[in-house]
């Protein structure tokens, strides 16, 4: 699954762009990349599926478009 | 006659014509702050026949305002924000009416500045005022575009707009809760002018698409773009209004501290599921599950149930010195949290769980 990050997420990841296996669904998913990125515990965002941003802890399939967005302040 | 003649090449666009100029002579658009994103809306805006234009900011021009609040000049240094631009609109279009309030909007003066406005375009820079002016906005029902930036990239939404189907979401169906980490601002992690003049001026394309009719706002829609690469996304917002509460009335949101609920050192302390176990065996702990009452999975040790949506109105004295909150995965309980510290304040030691209740071995 390829997963896009935004904002400061990209400090946390070291890229934009990252991949992951299959994963069942969303809390799977930030549990697993929490995991590997430690650093994302304690960071606020936001996941999109599909291009939708979703609060619940919706499956996943193989081929999922995944975001991760944090708030931004600036102006 | 000259009206027709400042206008003409917009007049000209069979979308917009004679009828969208009506419409926005006719607008009340204001603008949160006269920053990096307010100076591009108020230039277009202004320049569009938007009649009347307010805006409200405390701060002064700096030199280091000069790359990107385009508004002001070298000569403006020192000068209120709201009488350097009242000067340029001035100058600019003398038909506009601008009405300026040289004081920043907060939860005390927001409900009474903002009902004489048509539409709000939220310009400001900081949490505690973007969470203050969503919730005056769901207040008042008044449509909000909203805009951030972060470095390279911006946000830009509209909220409080109906859909096609009626539904309308805000700020907080997107960021149900202000961040706990810290986010750095444009001041500590830079931005380019450009940045924050692309957003702005996409805020000002939202507005006058908004007030003429045409073309498709960003309704229920967060668009992002990368100034680095050009690349745009549009998502998609729905309802979530189980992870957050509104202030119920005026008098609720006058007595919120946004500032509080925004700050990076509130006493509300996140735990994880050992010391939430090492809780579970002391006596004078209140636990409290803030999920809606048909959630599962249930829990089997003593607790209160309070919906997060409830939580004001029935929260009771509790006696315990101890209070944890807990959910589904921990982002509403640290929002229950906040209140209840709210309500306590240093009488009570709040915690929220971590991951929620499915971080706790099933």
């Amino acid at each position: 699954m390829e997963i896009k990050v935004f904002g400061q997420l990209v400090d946390v990841f070291g890229a934009e762009n990252i991949s992951t296996g299959t994963i069942e669904n969303v809390e799977a998913l930030k549990a697993d990349l929490e995991k590997r990125f430690p650093a994302l515990a304690e960071k606020t965002f936001v996941v999109a599926v599909n291009r939708q941003i979703v609060h619940e802890n919706i499956s996943l399939g193989d081929k999922e478009e995944i975001a991760l967005l944090p708030p931004f302040s600036g102006g | 006659m000259d009206a027709l003649e400042r206008y003409s090449r917009q007049i000209s666009l069979k979308e917009f014509g004679e009828d969208g100029q009506k419409k926005l002579g006719a607008a009340k658009v204001f603008i949160a702050g006269a920053g990096g994103l307010g100076c591009p809306v108020l230039l277009y805006l202004a320049a569009a026949g938007v009649g009347t234009l307010g805006v409200a900011d405390d701060d002064v021009v700096s030199l280091n305002n000069l790359h990107r609040q385009v508004l002001f000049s070298t000569d403006d240094i020192g000068k209120l924000k709201v009488e350097a631009a009242s000067e340029k609109v001035r100058l600019l279009n003398p038909e506009v009416k601008f009405v300026s309030f040289a004081e920043k909007l907060t939860n005390q003066n927001a409900l009474e500045i903002l009902k004489d406005f048509d539409i709000v375009i939220d310009g400001t820079d900081n949490f505690p005022s973007k969470y203050m002016i969503n919730d005056a906005c769901v207040l008042l029902d008044k449509p909000l575009i909203y805009g951030s930036v972060s470095k390279f990239e911006g946000q830009v939404a509209v909220f409080n707009l109906p859909d096609a189907e009626g539904k309308k979401c805000n700020y907080r169906d997107l960021f149900p809760q202000p961040p706990h980490e810290r986010i750095f601002s444009c001041a500590e992690e830079g931005v380019l002018g450009t940045t924050t003049g692309i957003i702005g001026s996409m805020q000002a394309n939202e507005a006058i698409k908004i007030i003429t009719g045409i073309g498709k706002p960003l309704i229920n829609q967060l668009m992002i773009f990368n100034a680095l690469t050009n690349e745009s996304f549009i998502l998609g917002i729905s309802k979530n209004q189980k992870d957050y509460q509104l202030p119920a009335d005026e008098n609720e949101f006058k007595k919120t501290d946004y500032d509080w609920l925004c700050s990076v050192n509130s006493n509300v302390e996140e735990i994880d599921q050992f010391r939430f176990n090492e809780l579970l065996n002391e006596k004078e702990v209140t636990f409290i599950d803030v999920r809606e009452l048909d959630e599962k999975p249930d829990v089997d040790f003593d607790h209160e149930r309070i919906p997060l949506g409830e939580l004001r109105d029935k929260l009771k004295d509790i006696s315990t010195k101890e209070i944890v909150c807990f959910c589904q995965t921990g982002k509403r309980s640290v929002e229950a949290a906040r209140i209840l510290s709210e309500k306590f304040g240093e009488s009570k030691k709040i915690y929220s769980l971590k991951g929620g209740v499915l971080s706790l071995p099933g």
